[in-house]
């Protein structure tokens, strides 16, 4: 995967050189390749500019999701009038015409979806989970040659941050062997496990950063214990932790099963090439065992089964609590709010605490925060890539040009209006290639080399070592070069520690209809064992009823799929 | 019938065709936005696969009954059926005695302002939604954090984590349920109370009859309508659990105590997209409505004589 | 009717005083308590120290809403969505419970109308079929699509037939014999008697359209359109933090503030404080109505 990895980065960065200013000419014209709206997928061997411009305007219909970040000052004229669209128009003659807003939510946004599915009255593209999409797949509703579309209109770029982790991103929207709708891909590597933790609790304490679960233990105990905030009140705890804990976001505890060898929510080799689900392997006892502990002895709150990430990670803002794994955008929110009550909070990232005598294999994921359906009766299929390519040059390729699109959000900062947009993928080593080159430019003083985006980190860390520690906290936590976050992804980087998920197919029959209550199954279970109603010695029977609920059948259908790969 | 009544359909009509008139609004409405609908009832009969509209329900694959020889094999449905009608037995019960002990309460105020205050801020959490509800809820019964463990606390009681604890949780949906919605109930039994004949009670006192006599042999006769109504039309409820509540208060950790027929059939469809499966419990879930209903309104006229529709 | 009282009376007096000021106290406490973090310091609120009492004092909550136009509009629709559904939805109550509480023989098709509302009671389509006609109709994200589905309310038609059979039966029978047909005897007779059970009716009926958050979310297609409670539901929701990502996250400090949450949902109550008051004099006298028999 490493290997992998570099490739395509070393392949990507040449190609962004190149096409420095692909996007800048909005003159860059047709050359005829999209002819006229009614003839746009011509015959299938014809070269065509990936960068067409239609002739004649054209339409395409779609929802727009709002972002829980920005609900609270959503706009929707100033977004739908921004610079973005307005040039996405100029440039491709396409136009949206949102058919709804909702919120990005399970109730608001999934909803809406389903009812559409259902109805049977699809927008002309839409962005689906993967069990939408199985359903889709059965349906006469979408337009099954969008992978063969693809191909033929993506520009190169566009390819190379679609496959940057590899086939697996395709592959996962194949169905009967034909890709039915288009990835949108973000990087796995970014949602690797790490553990936080305040570095001025633990030297105030004298105790050593963890490596073991042991250490980890110990340092829980002492911050619970010996009043590591200094109020002379004993209202510590010894780590966040919440109800979605097998969902890697804030709080959870992915980062605890690995430390034990135990890789819940995923699939792994078993050994005999073939796959096992990781939330039944008997490493999932330890990790359990080790939870439940920590329940019983009070190192979490009680309630943790009632709390969302969210209300729970408020421990660690308010200071109540001083250790909890996450991922690396942690510390923009929400640690980044301790500092705001407590001026000394320092909180670093460090790589997972192991109990197995070798290092923790953080798991992750390919990362696909969606798939692109094009409707049947959609007459520009083509109109879709175009868009997504659109973004890419815009965002990753723009040069000054990429001034242009920047907006004010609601801390006064600048930023590319990424949630304004629904039509974008991610390149996936972008975060990491930015941490490196804002660490060079730190040892050099020279910030010349580094792009908009890593400039605003990079000037962000200047602002904190300047002293500002409040405003600059995200950006020194995540992107800077003392015990940051991307230095502990570097480290698993650089190791080849990732532990990823094998499963990188569409869902199987089974999964579609069956998965959703196994995984509520293994979280009840789970909780209940945290909570102490049941023991790991009933594990046997709970693997047993997991199969019974259709697991058994889904590793088989799996294996299938993976032997013949 | 209308034979046995000698008239004729047109001397009927005569005097008749205005009711209908009347009525006319009501059912093109019931039509097109109940009557309409209930087509799609047959995809509990298929493997529903989406097109175009309502054509789906016309391509998809028939499968028999397969759907429901699925949800009663599933374990969870059984479950989901205990939980619905043990919540909703019990929210009816409190939900009418709390408001007629508390309407009897109040009768009993000769206090004019503080006998309107008390009713008005009683009647309050009625008119909060369950989404705002839900939000403040979480908040106030936090086992760490929240105001009612506090007390608890302090009185050296253990911290009792109402809403993540599959043995607590069945008490907390009625407890809420009834302090949201006892005004309502209550002020049905109050009005009722103060429709009594007042002369019944003097002439009671008259007779020496105590306040517990009067309240036996006036009171309660006096507002046995209301009470039929309420428990008829409750009982015709039972399947409904109380979405709404549920919906804004439940978590995956209480399913197993706290899901409900119809968040059981929410998630199914909208979450899970198994459309067929969901319309299918649905489909369950009113048929047993159905007999129950019509049955209840039946004994309400037969025990009380009392037509309620 | 003043009667001297016994002395256990007098005991009796003093309990129910107390205890019906200590149901007044939990009923009201959830709504002080929002209104008392809606005033307190965002890190009081976080911390958990904020009881009946502002902790911190500060108005930053309600400054910071007041910029903000969602949460007026929202409230704007809600209120127009109230006016119109209780006029429209209370209307047709009148109409049709004034029918369907004719007695059988002066009704003869009564008893096929009661099946008709019945089955509409017990069985549904689902949300898919109801989707699609709503869509069909063409008032699909207009307010029309959270007002004419429910519009007929089997259980108020119910509720109404009730008070007007409690209606005594000479008042229409002796002016059905004078030749006034039923539309006169409806508006001239019964409704004017009835103004206070129809404000008990409109009650509900206000209170549903005001506290209803789903249909909002399945039938408007614009969160601009979004009626104030399916609006709060999307503010207090939590967020699907597996979705979160680096580029998201800075902008996720303004959500966690709770302190604005509880007072967006203190802007929602005030109405309903301000409101109900004013009609519970009628409230009351239009459920006697309803008791008054034979």
């Amino acid at each position: 995967m490493k290997k992998k990895l570099a490739l395509l980065l070393a392949a990507a960065m040449v190609m962004g050189s190149l096409t420095g200013c692909g996007g800048s000419g909005s003159g860059s014209d047709s050359s005829g390749a999209a002819s006229d709206s009614g003839q746009a997928a011509a015959a299938e061997d014809e070269e065509v500019d990936p960068r067409f411009k239609y002739d004649e305007p054209v339409t395409l219909t779609s929802y727009f999701e709002i972002s829980p970040a920005i609900m609270n000052d959503w706009d929707q004229e100033e977004a739908m009038n921004s610079v973005y669209y307005q040039r996405m128009t100029e440039e491709t003659n396409i136009s949206i015409d949102w058919l709804w807003f909702a919120a990005n939510t399970a109730d608001d946004s999934q909803q809406k979806k389903s009812v559409a599915i259902a109805s049977g009255e699809i927008p002309d593209f839409m962005i689906v989970n993967s069990s939408q999409l199985s359903l889709l797949a059965k349906s006469d509703l979408i337009n099954r040659d969008i992978g063969k579309i693809f191909e033929k209109y993506a520009t190169e770029e566009l390819m190379s941050w679609t496959t940057g982790e590899g086939d697996a991103a395709l592959e996962s929207a194949s169905y009967d062997g034909q890709t039915i709708a288009i990835p949108l891909v973000d990087s796995s590597i970014d949602a690797a496990p790490m553990m936080w933790i305040r570095r001025d609790w633990i030297e105030k304490l004298n105790l050593e950063m963890p490596k073991t679960m042991e250490d980890l233990y110990n340092v829980m105990i002492a911050f619970r214990d010996q009043d590591p905030d200094g109020n002379g009140q004993d209202d510590t705890i010894g780590m966040v932790f919440h109800n979605n804990f097998l969902s890697a976001g804030l709080g959870d505890a992915v980062g605890l099963f690995d430390a034990f060898g135990a890789y819940p929510t995923i699939w792994v080799q078993d050994g005999n090439g073939g796959l096992k689900y990781g939330s039944i392997m008997e490493e999932n006892k330890d990790a359990l065992n080790y939870i439940a502990k920590m329940y019983q002895e009070g190192l979490i709150d009680q309630d943790f089964s009632s709390n969302d990430e969210v209300k729970a990670s408020e421990a660690a803002a308010s200071g109540r609590a001083g250790i909890q794994y996450g991922l690396m955008w942690n510390a923009n929110w929400p640690l980044n709010s301790t500092v705001q009550n407590d001026i000394n909070a320092d909180w670093v990232a460090i790589p997972l605490p192991s109990a197995t005598g070798e290092e923790a294999r953080p798991q992750i994921s390919p990362v696909i925060n969606g798939y692109v359906v094009v409707s049947k009766k959609c007459e520009h299929p083509e109109a879709v890539v175009r868009l997504l390519s659109f973004w890419v040059d815009k965002f990753g390729y723009s040069g000054d040009e990429y001034n242009d699109y920047l907006v004010e959000d609601a801390n006064g900062v600048l930023n590319f209006p990424q949630h304004w947009v629904m039509l974008k993928t991610w390149f996936p080593l972008k975060n990491l290639t930015a941490a490196q080159s804002i660490w060079e430019a730190m040892d050099s003083g020279d910030s010349s080399k580094l792009n908009a985006e890593q400039l605003a980190y990079y000037n962000d860390i200047q602002t904190y070592l300047g002293g500002d520690v409040v405003t600059g906290y995200g950006s020194m936590k995540t992107f800077g070069n003392d015990m940051s976050a991307f230095q502990t992804i570097e480290h698993y980087y650089n190791d080849d520690l990732f532990m990823v998920n094998e499963f990188t197919t569409g869902p199987t029959p089974t999964m579609g209809q069956k998965m959703s209550t196994i995984t509520d199954k293994v979280m009840e279970y789970y909780t209940k064992v945290i909570m102490g109603i049941e023991t790991t010695d009933s594990f046997d029977d709970f693997v047993n009823e997991v199969n019974a609920l259709g697991l058994e059948k889904i590793t088989e259908e799996l294996n299938e799929w993976y032997t013949s790969k | 019938m209308e034979k046995k009544k000698k008239k004729s359909i047109s001397t009927i009509m005569k005097t008749e065709w205005p009711l209908h008139v009347l009525l006319l609004p009501a059912m093109i409405l019931l039509i097109i936005f109940a009557y309409l609908p209930m087509v799609g009832i047959v995809i509990s009969f298929q493997d529903f696969v989406p097109s175009g509209g309502m054509k789906g329900f016309f391509t998809s694959e028939w499968v028999g009954l397969e759907n429901f020889r699925y949800i009663f094999a599933m374990k969870d449905f059984r479950q989901v059926l205990v939980n619905t009608l043990v919540i909703a037995i019990l929210k009816i019960a409190a939900g009418i005695i709390v408001p007629l002990i508390l309407a009897l309460l109040l009768n009993e105020v000769n206090n004019r302002a503080f006998k309107k205050a008390t009713q008005t801020i009683i009647y309050v959490p009625y008119f909060l939604s369950w989404v705002v509800l839900g939000g403040i809820l979480v908040d106030i019964l936090s086992p760490t954090s929240g105001i009612v463990n506090s007390a608890l606390k302090a009185l050296g009681h253990e911290p009792v984590y109402f809403l993540g604890n599959p043995d607590t949780i069945r008490g907390t949906l009625i407890v809420s349920d009834v302090w949201k919605g006892c005004g309502y109930n209550m002020v049905i039994f109050l009005a009722a109370l103060t429709g009594i004949d007042q002369s019944q009670y003097e002439a009671a006192k008259v007779d020496g009859a105590g306040y517990f006599k009067q309240m036996l042999y006036i009171t309660l006769p006096g507002i046995l309508p209301q009470i039929i109504l309420v428990t008829v039309l409750g009982l015709g409820n039972i399947l409904n659990a109380g979405f709404d509540q549920v919906f804004n208060l439940y978590s995956p950790i209480v399913y197993e105590k706290a899901d409900i027929i119809d968040t059981f059939v929410y998630r199914l469809g909208m979450l899970n997209l198994q459309y067929s499966v969901s319309t299918a419990v649905g489909l369950f879930k009113s048929v047993i409505s159905f007999v129950l209903i019509t049955s209840s309104f039946a004994l309400a006229k037969k025990f009380a004589n009392y037509q309620i529709f | 009717m003043k009667v001297k009282s016994s002395p256990a009376r007098k005991v009796f007096v003093v309990i129910n005083y107390i205890v019906l000021t200590l149901v007044m106290f939990i009923s009201l406490f959830p709504l002080v308590h929002i209104f008392a973090l809606s005033l307190s310091s965002n890190s009081a609120a976080q911390a958990g120290w904020v009881t009946v009492l502002p902790v911190n004092f500060t108005l930053d909550s309600y400054k910071y809403i007041l910029e903000k136009p969602e949460v007026f509009k929202a409230f704007g629709i809600s209120v127009l969505r109230v006016v119109l559904g209780t006029i429209i939805s209370v209307g047709l109550t009148i109409i049709s419970a004034y029918a369907m509480s004719q007695p059988d023989e002066r009704f003869h098709a009564r008893k096929y109308y009661v099946w008709v509302f019945l089955i509409t009671m017990i069985f549904s389509g689902g949300l898919i079929p109801q989707f699609i006609v709503v869509k069909s109709v063409g008032i699909y994200n207009t307010i029309w699509a959270l007002i004419l589905p429910t519009a007929v309310q089997t259980f108020n038609v119910i509720l109404m037939l009730n008070f007007f059979r409690g209606l005594p039966y000479a008042l229409t029978e002796s002016a059905l014999i004078d030749g006034a047909n039923h539309f006169q005897i409806m508006a001239r007779i019964v409704v004017p008697i009835s103004k206070p059970s129809l404000a008990t009716v409109g009650l509900f009926t206000m209170v549903n359209h005001w506290n209803s958050w789903f249909d909002g979310m399945i039938y408007l297609s614009d969160t601009s359109k979004y009626p104030l409670q399916t609006y709060l539901r999307n503010v207090i929701q939590s967020v699907d933090v597996a979705s979160l990502d680096l580029n998201s996250v800075g902008a996720m400090t303004n959500v966690s503030q709770k302190t604005v949450t509880a007072a967006q949902i203190f802007v929602a109550i005030i109405p309903i404080l301000m409101v109900y008051p004013l009609l519970q004099k009628y409230f009351i006298s239009g459920m006697t109505l309803g008791s008054v028999k034979e």
